[in-house]
Order: C-alpha cells, then structure tokens, then sequence
C-alpha cells in the first residue's frame, strides 16, 4: 500500500494497529490483528505484509556491520599517480578539505617539486568549479617572497581538484623558533616579516582566514613562507544565488584556537580577523603557550572562550623569560574582541612592533605618564627632526604644568583649586599646546602624554564635581577636546576611536543633565552640540555612517538655536556652520539633497558671520568651500551650470587674507577648487579658461612638491595638474567642440611639454612604488599620447618605439585581475586611439571598456562613450552607435547650458557616425 | 541578498507557513555549509568522531542568527529546513551519478546506521526522495522525522524535541515508517501489498 492509494484514516488505522502488535509475539499477534481489522482482510494483509517488513529490517540492521572509517585507509592509492602534469611522491599532510602531496613535474619541462593539494569535494558543483577558477587566478598573482605561491590548479582526470603550490621545506613557525632557540626580539623580527607578507596580501585584497603555525613555515636560511593564501574562501563550495555575501563570509573551515570571535559568530571576515589570528600567533610566539584553553570543540563553548573570555597578559603566561609590557599591550590590542578596536591595518601592528624593536613608544599602549617618560628616559634623544627645538620647548613646558600639578595632588589643595586647575589643563593644555603640537608631524607621543594625564585629572574632577553647573561645563568641554585628540578622523589624532567615544559620551551626559535642569542655558546647549558633533566625526571615521549621520543631523539643529539668537557671537555660528559642513560630507556622493542643503546653510550663517566681522576669515573660507561643493553637486550633471558657483569659490579664495591663504590646508583646498573649475570649463568648451585657472593651480602645487619631492601626494597632485593641462590642450589642438582659435601648432608642443613633465613624474612614483597599478597605467597612457602629439608635430623619431612601449603597459595592465575602473578605461582609450594604427588592440580594447562599463553598473556616461569609440576602433559602427545612444539616455534632459557639454556633444557625434 | 539575523528568524517562519519563496531565499545561506557536512557523511569521515551533524547545524545556526541563545521554535524551524536542505543535497548527488562518479571501488556508505539498506548516492537514495514525496501528500510529520532523525542524524531525543513529540512516539513512529520504507525500497513483501501499483505509481512521482 503506497498512502496515495489510501485515505489518511486507513494509513493512521494501519499505523494504530501496527503500533499494537509490532512488540507482542507471534502467538498473540495473530488472534490481536484478526481483532483489529475486524474483517478488512485487505487492511489485515496490508499490516501482516508491514510486520513482516519490520522484522526484516531490524535483522538488516541488527547485522550490519558498520565500515571503518576512512581515515584508517591501509596505504595511500594516490602515490604515484598523475595529476595534471605533476606525479605524486609522498603524502604531506591530511586537512578538513583533502590532502596534501610532495609531487614533481612529470612531463620533464622543470624539475620542480612543488605541493599538490587533493581537494575531495564530492559535492562540488560547476558552478563552483567554475568560481574556484577565477579565484585561483587571482591568487596566482600574488607573489611575495614570504608567500607560497600558487603555481597551478585545475581539475584532474578523475574529476578531483587540485591545487600546486610553491613547496616549502620548512618547518611550523613555533617549532622553528624553539628547535633554533631564538630570543624574543628575534622571534619578533621574524613574526614582523610574516606581517609584512600578511599585511602584502591584504593590500591585493585578499585576506587569508586561516592564518596558524601550520601554514606559515619557515626555511633553514629562516625565510618565512605562508602557506595556503585565500584558499579557505576559495574551497567554500557555493553554488550560484549562494554566492550572496552572507555565505561568503559566513562558513569556511578554520581553526578554532586561532578564529577570531567574529569568525566563531558568522559575522562579517576581514583584514582584522588576520589581525586577531596574529595576535594569537604572537602570544604563542613568546610565551610558547596559547591565549586560550579550548577544551571541547563545541559551538558553546567556542562562543563562550573566544568571544567572550578576556585573554591573559602574554606576561602572564611566560614560563621563561621576562615579556615587556609592550608586548603585552600589542598582543592584547590585536586580541580584541570587536574588530574596530584592533589594529586596523596589520601594518599600524608592524608599525607598533618596529616601534618596540627600536624603543620608541607603541600605539597599543594606553599610556600613563611613567609609561612615556621611561621611554623618553630609555631613548636618550627625542629625534624629532626639523621642528626639534620648538616640540623641546613645548615638552619642557608640558613638564612643567605636569609638575605642577602633581605637587597640588601631593598636596591634596581644595576643591575650588582644583577647578583652576581644570580649567588650566583642559583649556590651556588641550587647546593651545596641543593645538600647537598637532602641527608637528610626529608629536603623537606628546599628544597621548597630555590625554592620559588630563584624562586622569578629568575622571578625578568628575567624581568631585557635585553640581557646580559650571565645574561640569568645564568638565562637559574638557571631555570634549580629549575626544577630538583621541580620534577626530579629519585631524592628525591618536588612533583611538573607541576611547574617543567614551569621552564623547561623558562630555554628552554631563552636557544633556545641565540642559534638563537649566533650559535655555545656551552654553550647555552649545557644549551639547559640539559633543555630539564631534562624535558624529569619530563614528564616521569607523565606518558606522548611518549612525554618524544622524547624530550630525541632531548636532546641527541643537547648534543652529543659539546661533540664531540676536545675541550670537561669530563664534557660535561659524560652529552651526561647521556642523552643516560636516553633515555636508558625511553625505557626499549618496545623498546629494541632504548635501546641497546643507552647503546651503554653510553659506547663509557664513555670510551672516562677515556681515557682522568681515574680518572673520574662517567663515569667508567655508563660505568659499561651500560654493565648490555645490559646483561638484551640480557639475556631475552638468558642468556648465556648475560655473557661477566655482567662481565664487575661486574668488572668496583670492579674498582671503594673506595669513589665511597662506596655510597649506588652506592652499591645497584652493588648488582643488582651481581644478575642479578647469575640468567643468573645459567640459564646455571654455579651453582659454580653464588653462588660466589650471595655471594659478600649478603655481600652488608646485611649491608642495619642491619642499618635499618624495611627497606622494604633491607629485599625484601636480600629475593631474598637467595631465589636464594635456588634454586642453589636445582638445583645442584638435577642434574638439570649441569655437575658441586654435593655434594648432602650438597647442600640440604645449601639451607634449605638459606630456613629458608627466612621465618623468609617473615614473618617479613608480620608483617609489614599483607596484602601483595605477601609476603604471598612468605611464602607459601618456607614452601613447606623447607619441600621438610627436606625430601631429610631424617629430616622428622615437614615437612608434613610445607607443609601442606605451601599448605593452597598458596591455599588461588590462590583463591584471584587480583593476581600478578608471585604469581600465585608460587602457581602452589607449588602445583604441594609438598611432600608429597598427598598434591598435581594438577587440582588447573593446573587452577592457565591456569590463568597465560593467563594472561601472552601466551608469556612467563618460565610461560607455569609450566603449563606444572603442567598438568604432574595431570596426563595428552599428555597435558603436548602439551604446553612444544608451549614454546619451544617461545624461539629465539638456538644458541650453548641458547642450554645451563635450561628452554629450561626443555621444552625439558617435551615434551619429 | 542581504540577510540579517532578524530576516531569517523571518523567513523561517514564513517557510513554516507554507510560503514557497522562502526556502529558496533561505537554502543559500545554508547550502553551502550543509554540503560541507554531507560531503564528510559521503567521505564517511562523520565515525572520525570531530563532530555531529546536528551539533554542525546547531553551529551553522548560531552563526545565522548571531545570537548565544537562539529562540527553541526558531531553531527547530531551522532544523527541519536544514533536513530538508540536506535531503535535497544529497538527492542531488545520487541524481548527478554519485557513488559510481567516484570510481567504482568506492564502497557504498550508509545514508543512517538506523537504516543501512538506503545507501548514499545510489538508486535506494532516489527511491527513498520518491517515497517521501508520496507521504508528503498524507503525513508530512512523518517526513519530517525521516528527514531529521535518519537524513540528518538527529538523535531520537533531538527529534523528539524539533517536533514536540515524546522520544517514545519517535521511537515508535520510527519503526512504522522505517518497516513501510523497507518494504517499500527493497521490494520485500511487495506481492501481499493491497494497493500493488507501487511501480507505476512511484515512477511519475518524486521528480522535483
């Protein structure tokens, strides 16, 4: 009886009656069955037929032996067998997705022994053969010299995948180090290198996961070698809509004592969960023990030790020898369970362990004045270099009050001189001496000198402080810098965010308690205002937006009340102000409304604070940011309506006062609005303009770059200067949509000048940074060009060998699998314009802009107008045409000044062609 | 998708009120995971005695929902969709060759210890997916218990519980459809079936 055949009732009466009679014996049965099915003889064979099932089942089962397990597997079938080109020698090793095996190229190319990874995944799908070949291709790029590299994988004849890595013959890290009984500081050199390979592979986007003394072996000569980078994500079986982000970073195989708790949670895997695995790798470096005793593998228990057990100090658990505690604070830094509050970036830990090798203070110290001054002492010389003398003054002045102030605790002064004493530290202290110190590149040391103490002496204070509205103003303001000084991401802070918070949120219960009791009192209000403002600064800065939105929002509203008042200083609007223009950028480029609003106000409080002090440069100055970002608003769209407002910019700049315009923050903002202005002329035409304004720039940039030529971002600076100085000038030289008189000549050695001054800067950033992509594509992009504008000069000696050059680059570049889209655009237009036309890589063109415009999710107009020039370049005009017209119904309905816009004009002309 | 812990408690529970969209936008965020488990039951590494499978969906859980202690409804929807995941993997993988993929002297591995006459990836497996099919229409608790106490390796306790039912009921309605599973793949007792149309019925059902 199959239950379709039957009705739920016969199906639940077989189940009764079967119920009845299964554990009775066979005398009974018979006469009990009889009785149950009353007659239904077709209900009475139906349940004989089923008992009879049931007890040969149960004699099936009770027989059945179980198989051993596999991994008792006399010998192993697979040595000696060939995979791909390699021949199995010897097993290496067993893991969770397979094993690893010492093979050598079997088809006599190279002699080369490498490790073969079996991969046993019977379940893999194609899907995921398919992504495991992308991914591999990925890793393959990645050479380090401390990392294995991945030589090869692919499938085998027998449908496994495989995997040949570089074979090291090393030993675990942990052996290495005792077998040759290295010190600490040398075990510590030799963990930095392995953070040097870590830190190398994040940079490539890839994060390993899985990071353990296993895989990271090291050779006799002591060279580290990492093994097996990014394979935990690459054996995550995922099948198609699997692919979401969740799955991606939710399941892979790790291993417990080195999993971060966000790994053992699920939660979102990143850099920081390598940070954390080296944080443990370093605790068993040193203390040769672990952070934490997992004594079962079980999920509660796992949750219960790592997420939420505080690990020990490594000083702690050192059997041997003395660990210093700035040891001790590295490790735990790196230990921490929320991932913000680790290092960011494994290079901020190598940062802090060259800083312990060499003696200087690390950031993972929390610091205490004894702390800094025993470095101070230990180090002979604060080496500080230019500003030596002036940070000398300051520190002794520091000193000084520090001095005094711990004699006024020796002698436990009253209250009241307590409060001038406050005052003295929080307003003196943070304000003008930090002030001035922040400005010396490399005083953070004395900066956390002045938190900690200050913070000390606030905590004290509030303890003491009960209910002198004005004590707890004070107290509010105080906790207030502290946080700016902690972790304000816009200024040179010291890199903690969370503390930041903390005192953030002190300066905003102090500040909301005297608002409840005192309405109207503006001063809390203001002190309210500016607390949650900068705490909008500091969650920004972590990445926690939205939150950072809306608190900037509050900000602004509990600001702009007292500044509205007739009694306003200057003062207390240009802080609304500051508070719009923050809440301005946190929204950039996802809410456009929200931003343009907010300029707006910029504006309206700024000229309201130079109505009543026209002397108040600040306000004039973000009078004049205001107007830039809203010509960038409205330049995205279109160009030409952008003008008056980068005009307004540009000349509230030239009207600030000298010592105003003279700041180098001040310069380089005016250097951006001079060239945020030339890019949207010369995207209508307005080419005589635009090199004016690009030349006042240049007259800015240039200075920067010769007070410090190895300074990276001066020379990007000036290199984008004079790339747009170029294409000015291509522009003009070619007629490009422009009524302007061209001199074709001279425009043409004008942009070869500008050219050549480009090359020799990409290719001193590429001195400093051999491996930057974007540099290289750079370089690429204006040999091409150099050699376009030698033959439109008719000076066609070395041209071809220029662009030839120039096609190689920028066709290494297009093949690279982590490429910025912009890059890949130059690549496209390279190729699709080169002279001569035999260079031409018009189909390789046509694939890098497709990469792009995808990339790009089809939205950018400018992107799609290569694409279409390159389908033109390989000679399919109807394509061309096709994709001119899917840009155009990109661009915002014309309004008579977006008529004038060359990329509109250029995708009118390519679907016209 | 984006899935936060509160979405899947969510889709949980629409997918226990019979709204069919939800186990497709849930299976992605366990599939992978579950073929994780089922390939070790293939590669029979689950004697190695590293983990249980239902202790691996308990963990896969956790990590979904984010949380130390997850609701006891929620997670026993969760278990039996995770049985019902794992009966399609494993389904799968008989369908696509299975076994015989994986060279011929692999030996057969048993679906369940409670029931080694269905061996994973062979023609027994796809007769069982038929078989339950055809309860499904009549009395899909019973599915239910195969799918978690024989498919996931549930133990009768941990059914009993998913189900709210008593261990002694699993126990007993264990052996009732276990015998009516037996008889059903191994053809004993075929000839003194009522019904007897159990071929022509069985093969134009149970194709997904």
């Amino acid at each position: 009886m199959s239950p379709e055949t039957t009705s739920l009732e016969r199906w639940r009466r077989l189940e009764a009656i079967f119920g009845e009679v299964v554990d009775i014996s066979a005398e009974e049965r018979t006469a009990r069955l009889a009785a149950l099915c009353a007659g239904d003889s077709e209900l009475l064979e139906e349940a004989r037929s089923l008992l009879r099932a049931a007890d040969d089942a149960e004699q099936a089962t009770a027989s059945f032996v179980p198989p051993e397990p596999r991994e008792a597997e006399a010998g192993d079938t697979h040595i000696g067998r060939r995979i791909g080109p390699y021949e199995l020698e010897s097993l290496l090793g067993r893991g969770g997705m397979g094993a690893v095996y010492l093979a050598r190229r079997a088809d006599g190319q190279f002699d080369q022994q490498v490790a073969i990874k079996l991969i046993d995944l019977p379940l893999a799908g194609s899907l995921f053969r398919e992504r495991f070949r992308q991914e591999r291709q990925i890793l393959a790029g990645l050479s380090h010299p401390f990392i294995a590299r991945l030589l090869d994988g692919g499938v085998s004849e027998d449908g496994e995948l495989y995997l040949a890595m570089e074979y090291a013959d090393g030993l675990p890290i942990q052996r290495y180090c005792e077998q040759h009984a290295l010190t600490i500081r040398r075990r510590i050199e030799l963990f930095r290198s392995v953070c040097a390979a870590v830190h190398f592979a994040h940079q490539n986007l890839i994060v390993h996961r899985d990071l353990k003394p296993d895989n990271i072996l090291v050779l006799e000569d002591g060279t580290p070698k990492l093994l097996d980078f990014g394979t935990a994500k690459l054996l995550t079986p995922v099948e198609g809509a699997a692919d979401s982000e969740f799955t991606r970073q939710g399941f892979y195989s790790y291993t417990p004592q080195y999993a971060s708790p966000e790994q053992v949670l699920g939660q979102a895997i990143s850099t920081a969960s390598d940070v954390y695995s080296l944080g443990v790798l370093l605790f068993l470096l040193v203390t040769g023990e672990m952070p934490y005793e997992l004594r079962e593998f079980s999920t509660a228990e796992m949750v219960r030790v790592i997420c939420e057990q505080q690990p020990p100090r490594p000083s702690e658990k050192a059997a041997r020898s003395a660990i210093d505690s700035d040891i001790d604070a590295i490790v735990l830094k790196a230990l921490r369970k929320e991932p913000a509050a680790r290092y960011t970036s494994v290079d901020q830990l190598i940062g802090d362990l060259e800083a312990y090798l060499s003696g200087r203070p690390v950031a993972a110290q929390q610091g205490s004045f004894r702390y800094y001054a025993r470095k101070f002492a230990r180090r002979n010389k604060v080496a500080l270099a230019a500003s030596a003398l002036l940070a000398a003054t300051l520190l002794a002045g520091i000193a000084g009050v520090l001095w005094q102030a711990r004699i006024a605790n020796l002698e436990r002064r009253k209250a009241e001189a307590r409060v001038d004493d406050l005052r003295k530290l929080s307003n003196s202290l943070l304000s003008e001496i930090n002030g001035a110190i922040q400005k010396i590149p490399g005083s953070t040391a004395a900066q956390k000198l002045l938190v900690s103490v200050v913070l000390d002496h606030l905590d004290r204070a509030a303890q003491d402080s009960s209910g002198d509205p004005q004590l707890e103003l004070d107290l509010a303001n105080a906790y207030n810098r502290l946080g700016d000084v902690q972790g304000d991401p816009w200024v040179q802070n010291l890199g903690d965010p969370q503390g930041a918070l903390r005192s953030l949120d002190k300066a905003l219960a102090i500040a909301t308690a005297i608002v409840r009791k005192q309405l109207g009192n503006a001063a809390a209000q203001h002190a309210l205002g500016l607390a949650e403002e900068e705490r909008s600064r500091v969650l920004f800065g972590i990445g926690r937006t939205e939150e950072a939105v809306a608190t900037m929002r509050s900000a602004t509203a509990v600001l702009e009340e007292p500044a509205s008042r007739p009694e306003a200083t200057p003062e207390t609007m240009m802080d609304a102000s500051s508070a719009y223009a923050s809440l301005g950028d946190e929204v950039e480029h996802r809410d456009p409304e929200t931003e343009l609003a907010a300029y707006r106000r910029v504006i309206e409080i700024g000229e309201r604070i130079v109505r009543l002090d026209p002397h108040y440069s600040r306000a004039r100055r973000a009078i004049a940011i205001g107007h830039m970002k809203i010509g960038s608003i409205i330049a995205e769209t279109d160009p030409g309506a952008a003008l008056p407002d980068y005009r307004e910019a540009i000349e509230g700049m030239n009207a600030l006062p000298e010592d105003t315009r003279g700041t180098l923050l001040t310069q380089r903002q005016f250097a951006i609005i001079l060239r945020k202005a030339a890019q949207s002329l010369m995207q209508v035409g307005k080419y005589r303009e635009s090199l004016s304004d690009l030349k006042q720039a240049e007259t800015i940039e240039r200075p920067i770059l010769a007070a410090d030529p190895n300074d990276a971002r001066a020379a990007s600076d000036l290199l984008e200067l004079l790339d747009n100085e170029a294409e000015c000038l291509e522009n003009r030289a070619e007629g490009v949509f422009t009524n302007e008189p061209a001199n074709r000549t001279a425009d043409a050695a004008g942009a070869l000048k500008a050219l050549l001054e480009e090359r020799s800067i990409a290719e001193r950033l590429l001195r400093i940074e051999p491996d930057n992509v974007n540099w290289r594509c750079w370089l690429g992009a204006i040999l091409i060009r150099i050699g376009l504008q030698q033959s439109t000069l008719h000076r066609k000696e070395g041209a071809v060998e220029l662009a030839t050059r120039g096609v190689a680059i920028l066709k290494a570049v297009g093949r690279q699998s982590h490429i910025q889209v912009y890059d890949l655009v130059a690549v496209a237009e390279g190729l699709a314009s080169v002279l001569p036309t035999q260079l031409r890589d018009p189909r390789f063109a046509v694939e890098c802009a497709e990469r792009a415009v995808e990339m790009s999710h089809r939205r950018e107009p400018a992107f799609i107008l290569t694409l279409a020039e390159s389908y033109r370049a390989a000679g399919r005009p109807e394509k061309a045409r096709a994709v001119a017209k899917e840009g155009l119904a990109l661009l915002p309905a014309a309004t008579p000044a977006t008529l004038l816009s060359s990329l509109r004009k250029q995708l009118q002309a390519e679907a016209a062609k | 998708m984006n899935s936060s812990p509160g979405e899947i408690t969510k889709l949980l529970l629409e997918w226990k009120r019979g709204e069919p969209s939800a186990f497709d936008r849930l299976m992605p965020l366990v599939y992978s995971r579950l073929c994780q488990i089922a390939a070790a039951y293939i590669r029979r590494e689950r004697n190695a005695g590293v983990l249980q499978a239902t202790a691996l969906v308990h963990e896969v859980y956790l990590r979904l929902v984010g949380q130390r202690k997850a609701d006891l409804t929620d997670r026993a929807h969760f278990y039996t969709f995770a049985a019902k995941v794992m009966r399609r993997i494993l389904m799968d993988y008989a369908r696509s060759g299975g076994a015989q993929r994986r060279g011929g002297g692999a030996e057969l591995v048993p679906l369940n210890d409670q029931i080694p006459w269905i061996q994973i990836g062979d023609e027994s497996m796809m007769e069982l997916n038929r078989a339950l099919d055809e309860l499904e229409a009549i009395d899909p608790r019973k599915v239910q218990l195969v799918e978690l106490r024989f498919i996931l390796g549930c133990t009768a306790e941990e059914t009993g519980e998913i189900l709210q039912i008593s261990k002694a009921t699993v126990n007993r309605e264990a052996k009732f459809v276990k015998s009516w599973l037996y008889r059903r793949i191994t053809g004993e007792g075929l000839s003194h079936s009522a019904g007897g149309s159990r071929r022509t019925s069985g093969s134009s059902c149970g194709r997904e």
